[in-house]
């Protein structure tokens, strides 16, 4: 796999409620080479208040996902698109989902932020040809 | 979805009051001594009455005529209404067996249509007198007529969405078996592998056992969407349950869930209800171990199940002193497969309150909640007065 021709981004943020996934999330990143830090958040919530701080670091991608606790990954997209705005709008996401209701995706992708949607389980190379496929595009 | 107009209870079938209400008034609103709804059976030749004003005893009895001495097979045959003046002088009747000293001379047949538009019969005024129809009196009829195959329309809705219901249950039950056997034989692949656990690395010796909790929370989610499944839809198996009894139970069965040195449960229901004792049991059980569950770290926490009067019927609380839930997310938490914690914080597959608000729809039991977020959490049932 061509990974070390892939641009290398900063920050990871990975929001998911389940924390063995996000175990996993970290190991595929790692391995994939494609970003130097990952950062987990296992509610929306506290993704969110860790966007509004100010000295925080850049992120460049967010793997969001969409069923969980308190705030679901598409009330998330609303409220940061709303706080945020265009600092968001800029920041790419990739939904990262074991919905298989059409519905939710239709609804996550009218979100400018959100470049691409991924069915669970997380692989190595469904992550590495979806980071492809968004930052080419 | 296709039924025969057995299924559909239009033959062969007890009378019903809302179609004899329409037959009635039929004949009031257009001053005929007969009207009736016919049925017409193409399979065995014949007209069936569903409903029936004026009939002469025999008839009456019989509930039913060989098609070719009806007016009705006209209106099934065109498709379209049939208005005569005069039996002896009408193009379709003139000279047939249907026209003998004891039939009609008036007749008016309007369409009684399926939903798929297809005429399964008609709705029929006559009198033995010559009489020109109006327009006015033609399109009352219809109107009336129109009303007529709403019901159908209801009986047809009513049987698709019971078969719904019956496919969906078998649907989930089989899903759910099917789903069990790939689960189990993941767990025993990692408890095969947790046994050569000493070849591993830790991290890797921890994914083995992140893989077995995962495999095991799956058995519990499969057998609690199983249960969800077996409460849609209202089995009407009911009997008069003593609540105190039930409560006390199921106290029972949870004792495990209850340390007496921190906990404090008062249970002081003594009314008894009518129900389907499987699902209330579900709901009390779901309420009751949520009001253990959620308890706040460091508290003494207490939960009371207790009846308070009611203007409508029945109430009972269940409440406790835990860590409540917030407002703005009451509204959400009867959806299925929602959950306001984190795991690690407080077990759960997402499924109780969504069967709870099954059962008391099936009851029509109002379920409410109250919760300032902070001091515990109330919930409310309020049974209706059919229920005690």
């Amino acid at each position: 796999m061509p990974v070390t021709a892939l641009p290398d981004i900063n920050t990871v943020l990975t929001i998911d409620d389940e924390p063995v996934d996000q175990l996993l999330y970290r190991r595929i990143i790692e391995r994939s080479g494609i970003a130097k830090h990952v950062m987990p958040f296992e509610l929306a919530e506290e993704a969110l208040s860790y966007l509004r701080t100010e000295d925080r670091l850049d992120i460049d991608l967010v793997l969001l996902d969409i069923n969980m606790p308190r705030m679901s990954g598409l009330e998330f997209l609303e409220q940061a698109t709303d706080e945020f705005g265009e600092n968001f709008s800029q920041i790419m996401v990739i939904m990262l989902s074991t919905s298989l209701d059409p519905e939710d995706e239709r609804k996550a992708r009218e979100y400018p932020a959100v470049r691409g949607y991924l069915k669970k389980p997380l692989t190595l190379e469904k992550f590495i040809s979806q980071w492809q496929a968004v930052h080419q595009s | 979805m296709y039924f025969t107009l057995e299924e559909l209870g239009l033959v062969d079938c007890p009378q019903e009051e809302s179609f004899d209400n329409l037959t009635s008034l039929a004949a009031e609103l257009l001053q005929v001594p007969v009207a009736h709804i016919s049925i017409a059976d193409q399979a065995r030749k014949r007209i069936y009455y569903k409903s029936q004003f004026g009939h002469p005893d025999e008839l009456a009895q019989a509930r039913e005529l060989p098609m070719q001495l009806t007016y009705c097979q006209h209106v099934a045959l065109t498709g379209g209404r049939v208005v005569v003046t005069d039996a002896r002088e009408h193009p379709l009747l003139i000279g047939t067996p249907a026209v003998n000293e004891d039939a009609p001379l008036a007749y008016l047949g309007i369409p009684v249509k399926s939903p798929g538009g297809e005429v399964v019969g008609g709705l029929c005024m006559m009198q033995p007198e010559v009489r020109h129809w109006t327009s006015a009196e033609i399109s009352r009829a219809e109107r009336l007529a129109g009303c007529v195959s709403d019901l159908v329309r209801l009986k047809v809705s009513n049987l698709v969405s019971e078969q719904l219901c019956r496919e969906q249950q078998t649907f989930t039950y089989a899903i759910s078996h099917d789903l069990r056997s790939p689960a189990n034989t993941i767990g025993m692949i990692l408890e095969e592998v947790k046994l050569q656990g000493n070849l591993l690395s830790e991290d890797n010796q921890m994914l083995i056992d992140k893989g077995i909790e995962a495999v095991e929370r799956m058995g519990y989610q499969i057998e609690d969407v199983l249960s969800y499944s077996q409460t849609i839809g209202a089995q009407t198996e009911e009997e008069r349950i003593d609540l105190n009894r039930m409560i006390e139970e199921i106290l029972m069965d949870l004792a495990c869930d209850i340390d007496p040195a921190n906990t404090a449960v008062k249970n002081s229901v003594c009314s008894s209800i009518v129900g389907n004792p499987m699902q209330i049991r579900a709901l009390f059980q779901n309420l009751i171990s949520n009001a253990l569950k959620f308890r706040k770290p460091g508290h003494v926490h207490t939960v009371n199940i207790l009846s308070v009067p009611s203007n409508k019927g029945l109430c009972i609380l269940v409440s406790d002193n835990g860590i409540g839930i917030e407002p703005k997310h009451q509204r959400k938490i009867f959806d299925l497969f929602q959950r306001l914690n984190l795991r690690k914080d407080f077990e759960g597959t997402g499924i109780g309150l969504s069967l709870c608000k099954q059962v008391a729809r099936n009851h029509n039991i109002a379920i409410g909640i109250e919760s300032d977020g902070a001091s515990g959490t109330t919930f409310s049932l309020e049974f209706p007065e059919q229920c005690l």
